[in-house]
């Protein structure tokens, strides 16, 4: 990043053509991408004329180029329209809303100007702290809002300034309707995993929860998955949304799907034998209830491996532990139930396993959508028992995808990281 | 440590199958896993080694580390600490089961065991190490102490269940577990191949039962691929969803009946059993449940049998308002549902 090309690009900011050698950037990930997030038309970040505060934000955050969703839909929602945009798990969406989101906002006004809504605690937090990252050379306020917290903490937050909230639905509603969050200036919405925000899981929180904002507002919406059914939502909120679509397939091309089939009973040492011979970074392991969370974690233990877990019956503040020490790479294996099932991203996970198969196409592709994170490759590895036979036929058919039957030994190229460094492997096609 | 081998204590190089070389104090040796644990170990990469795979070293000093012995392939005792630098990720090393957390990067408080002679042994992996363990058995009444100790602040953090048994790891390690659990053991791996093998069978067997009762298989079939997904035609998919199925009034899930019937089969007995009581077994759940409470019933019931851990939850039982969840299974599995 020489400061010289970038000065024509950026006529605004000739002042002071150096400013990027000042940067602070993080180490560059030479991992091989796929197309899912190198194809792209070429815009630069600096081609939004976005202010250069918030560009320091974005590169020293390690983003060079923005990527298809981002190209896509940057411009567009920086101009005010709503937004229905689809792109696949871990190719940027959280940056391609929250760069325009942050640029809008004005620092001077103390009031909520802008308002993201995502499904999980977890989500929340995860994207607070890119917003945080973000605007790191800007003087804003982002709270993130969720249950599981004390009410009166939040209530104590919004009686300063706040401009940015991250919230679940539930929570925000309430403190809307105690009138402590004031949404009279809340001109942006975004729904991020809106199918999921839109579903019977949350009953209609969202219709209520949006008769808060002012008439003029600008609603965004974004997923890997949209059913039919969020078009009642479109009609009733939304005006005349800009469609975007970078979706040709549903599935990423970074990651290899394999299935084995086994009895429910062997399933634990199928799985410790995937851990012997896999070169596991990091894996996140989904069972399907919370209870077999907590089995599963237990027998992990047993044979000599290492796991946390977590799940939604759990309080708060040991989610927040399990999931922050994860992150930071404190322990291999995580073992949870569907709460981690959207958006989580984790750069160092290369395998998931579906240690119980999921029941329907959408949670699938998002499960195996938590490796392969950002156009990298990894494997997904689906124990199947005879019961799943034809949910497995049907999930690869309706995702239009390929899983495999599990090879002897898997291709280290497929998913270990030193393995795809571009220099070394240059011709890698995924 | 104890004093009664010679050589738990001692500085141990060791290395794994893929050539990495590790240095650390030995802590102690598992017959029943073919474990062994070194404590304040460094990795000092591959260093010179012709390898496929060449590692750098690193600084960082691991409280401890466990190995499997199967993929060490060689061991030598040796009390002149030797050094190396450069850092680094610890890279991936199959023969590594589990890590505890850092310390600090400076490599002292490593007690430079018995003086004098550099090498106390060449590789060696048989007999010194059958020794070792022999005598390490009486030493095992202050390990299990620590044990139980750990398992309050275990208890306390709650949700970890590895990251703090890696820690536990040490004090557990080679320990007989207090209650019946038994260390699970794989002696072989799962064939894949052959598993998948079977598969095909049971498919075409499947196929050709279609013919005689095809009825018997609700499927999707119907459906054309275009139908789930086309960005030609639609911005909207129609895989199959969870609003979907809730919509056609399928829940998915099993009754708890079944789903306690399947956790048998896949956890066993003894697992599934003590579900209730578990959560407050060595840190593993129960603090994490703490929140929403209401183990008790199946908890106190455990009490009486259980008298060495009560101490612990009888603290936290302030906090449980909720009684009565024991029993419903059905309630506490549902995984999916409006996590927010």
């Amino acid at each position: 990043m020489s400061g010289a090309e970038q000065q024509q690009i950026v006529p605004a900011n000739n002042g002071d053509e150096n400013w990027k050698a000042g940067l602070n950037l993080p180490a560059k990930d030479r991992r091989f991408k796929t197309a899912d997030v190198t194809d792209t038309k070429g815009v630069e970040f600096e081609d939004f004329c976005l202010g250069r505060d918030l560009l320091m934000g974005i590169f020293e955050k390690g983003w060079e180029k923005p990527s298809p969703i981002q190209e896509a839909s940057i411009g567009v929602a920086l101009t005010g329209q709503d937004i229905l945009a689809r792109a696949k798990n871990g190719t940027g969406k959280t940056g391609a809303y929250c760069i325009p989101v942050i640029e809008k906002i004005q620092p001077a006004l103390k009031a909520i100007q802008a308002m993201v809504i995502v499904p999980t605690r977890e989500l929340a937090l995860q994207t607070s702290q890119i917003c945080v990252e973000l605007s790191k050379h800007i003087q804003l306020k982002v709270m993130v809002t969720t249950g599981g917290t004390d009410l009166r903490d939040d209530i104590m937050r919004l009686n300063g300034t706040v401009h940015l909230v991250i919230a679940t639905p539930g929570r925000i509603l309430d403190l809307m309707e105690k009138g402590v969050a004031k949404m009279e200036h809340c001109k942006t919405l975004v729904l991020d995993e809106a199918d999921k925000l839109l579903s019977q899981d949350f009953q209609g929180i969202l219709d209520r929860l949006i008769n808060f904002l002012p008439k003029e507002r600008q609603v965004m919406l974004y997923s890997a998955t949209f059913p039919n059914t969020v078009t009642s939502f479109m009609q009733k909120h939304m005006h005349k949304p800009y469609e975007i679509n970078l979706m040709e397939e549903l599935t990423l091309l970074g990651v290899t799907q394999y299935y084995a089939f086994v009895q429910e009973k062997q399933k634990v040492h199928c799985l410790n034998t995937l851990f012997r011979k896999l070169q596991i970074n990091q894996s996140i392991i989904f069972c399907n209830s919370t209870q077999r969370v907590e089995l599963l974690a237990k027998k992990i233990t047993e044979i000599g491996y290492s796991c946390y877990y977590i799940h939604s019956k759990m309080a708060q503040n040991h989610r927040n532990r399990v999931f922050h020490d994860f992150r930071q790479g404190n322990c291999r294996n995580l073992v949870c139930s569907d709460l981690l099932t959207r958006g989580i991203d984790i750069q160092a996970v290369n395998v998931v396993i579906n240690f119980d198969f999921p029941r329907n196409a959408e949670t699938y592709l998002h499960r195996i959508g938590r490796s392969g994170r950002f156009g990298h490759l990894g494997v997904a590895i689906n124990l199947i028992t005879y019961e799943d036979r034809h949910t497995l036929r049907r999930i690869e058919q309706e995702l239009r995808t390929r899983i495999e039957p599990i090879p002897k030994t898997v291709d280290p190229k497929l998913y270990v990281a030193d393995q795809q460094l571009v220099d070394a492997a240059d011709e890698t096609t995924a | 440590m104890s004093n009664q081998t010679p050589y738990i204590g001692s500085k141990i190089s060791l290395i794994s199958k893929l050539d990495i070389r590790y240095e650390g104090i030995l802590y102690t040796v598992d017959t029943n896993d073919s474990t062994i644990a070194l404590a304040k170990v460094r990795s000092f990469g591959t260093e010179k080694r012709p390898t496929a795979n060449p590692v750098a070293a690193r600084d960082d000093v691991y409280e401890y580390i466990i190995f499997k012995a199967s993929d060490i392939k060689d061991l030598i005792v040796c009390d002149t600490p030797k050094m190396a630098n450069i850092g680094g990720g610890l890279p991936y090393d199959p023969a590594i089961i589990s890590v505890s957390s850092r310390s600090a990067p400076a490599s002292d408080g490593a007690p430079a065991a018995s003086a004098g002679s550099s090498r106390a042994g060449t590789p060696s992996r048989n007999s010194p190490l059958g020794q070792i363990i022999q005598n390490q058995r009486p030493g095992r009444g202050g390990y299990q102490q620590n044990f139980q100790a750990n398992r309050g602040y275990n208890n306390y953090r709650g949700g970890f269940a590895g990251g703090y048994n890696n820690q536990r790891g040490h004090n557990n390690y080679g320990v007989p577990r207090v209650n019946h659990r038994e260390k699970l053991k794989f002696e072989s791996d799962f064939d894949f191949e052959k598993a998948n093998e079977k598969f095909q069978e049971v498919l075409v067997d499947n196929l050709e039962k279609l013919n005689i009762e095809d009825k018997a298989e609700p499927e999707v079939e119907e459906k054309k691929d275009a139908a789930f997904y086309d960005k030609k035609t639609s911005f909207f998919d129609n895989i199959s969803c969870e609003s979907l199925e809730k919509a056609e009034g399928k829940t998915g899930r099993p009754d708890w009946k079944k789903e306690r019937e399947t956790n048998q089969e896949t956890f066993g007995h003894n697992a599934v059993r003590s579900l209730n009581y578990r959560r407050g077994f060595g840190g593993r759940g129960r603090g994490g449940n703490r929140g929403y409470g209401g183990y008790n019933n199946g908890y106190q019931h455990q009490h009486q049998h259980r008298g060495g851990y009560n101490g612990g939850y009888r603290q936290n039982n302030g906090g449980y308002r909720r009684g009565g969840y024991a029993p419903r299974d059905n309630q506490g599995n549902t995984a999916a549902a409006a996590e927010q």
